[in-house]
């Protein structure tokens, strides 16, 4: 069934699309330029999607209610696919301006770890059958791996490397023009609806195995029909 | 390559991506809302 969200998702996508076409190209990187269009929204997003995975985590320990374990572990797998799209549009626009596809700038090396560390915690998700101990822990852990955000963020202002420092996100005014900074903005929300989106089906996903997977009231569970003959004569 | 072609393929990456994964998650969901006999 087709959401609401979802047309909306998509409307908006088609929007951030064709105003990242249709705007005047960068003074010095030319059309090359527009790649920022995919690249710096994934990046946004994958920010994003881990501190909704903090956020959530924090209300399942609060609460205990699988709902918030079920967004935690959807927003995760999303930023592990919106940090995974940052890293290959970044390889793919560090090729002609950069004359290569990767180099060991902090910006890129952390960048790289958190895509591991998170699909770390979508393997943590994986390791137990009891969903109450997979939510305890992921929690736990997506708590602890946000610390890295600020990290990947602000590496391109404690180190120096190849990696341009912020444009948007920095003290003082954003440094970019007007009708760029309007067509980025505009990217930035549609993928924010596409990842209201996302996390809406995946967690839609996750409660719904966990539906499937949890043995309703009443059905036998694994050893329950097996008949143990009584022990007699003290067992020796 | 012109930057035409890269610019190409990094959306196409992206939308690529995006279009596939939202596809995957329905039809994920709605064999799950059959198995679990759901509407």
């Amino acid at each position: 069934m087709i959401k609401p969200l979802d047309v909306a998702a998509g409307l908006m996508l088609a929007t951030a699309l064709v105003l990242g076409l249709v705007v005047p190209p960068d003074a010095v990187q030319g059309d090359l330029q527009r790649m920022m269009y995919v690249h710096v929204p994934s990046a946004w997003l994958a920010y994003l999607s881990f501190a909704t995975t903090l956020v959530a985590g924090i209300a399942y320990l609060r609460t205990r209610r699988m709902r918030w374990d079920h967004i935690a572990g959807a927003s995760g797998e999303v930023g592990v696919v919106f940090t995974g799209l940052a890293l290959v549009t970044g390889s793919i626009w560090g090729k002609p301006v950069w004359g290569v596809w990767w180099t060991w700038d902090a910006r890129l090396v952390l960048t790289a770890v958190m895509f591991f560390v998170y699909l770390g915690y979508l393997a943590l998700r994986r390791s137990f059958d009891d969903p109450e101990v997979r939510a305890r822990r992921a929690s736990v852990y997506g708590i602890v791996a946000v610390a890295q955000i600020p990290l990947v963020h602000f590496s391109v202002v404690w180190w120096r490397g190849l990696h341009q420092p912020a444009t948007v996100l920095r003290p003082g005014d954003p440094q970019i023009d007007g009708p760029l900074l309007a067509a980025l903005l505009a990217a930035v929300f549609a993928f924010t609806v596409v990842f209201a989106a996302l996390v809406s089906r995946r967690a839609e996903v996750n409660r719904l195995e966990d539906l499937i997977a949890a043995p309703s009231a009443g059905e036998p569970v694994a050893g329950s029909g097996v008949a143990v003959p009584p022990i007699v004569g003290g067992g020796r | 390559m012109s930057d035409w072609a890269w610019v190409t393929l990094a959306f196409g990456i992206v939308y690529g991506t995006l279009i596939t994964y939202t596809a995957v998650l329905v039809r994920r969901s709605r064999a799950l809302r059959r198995s679990a006999g759901l509407k």
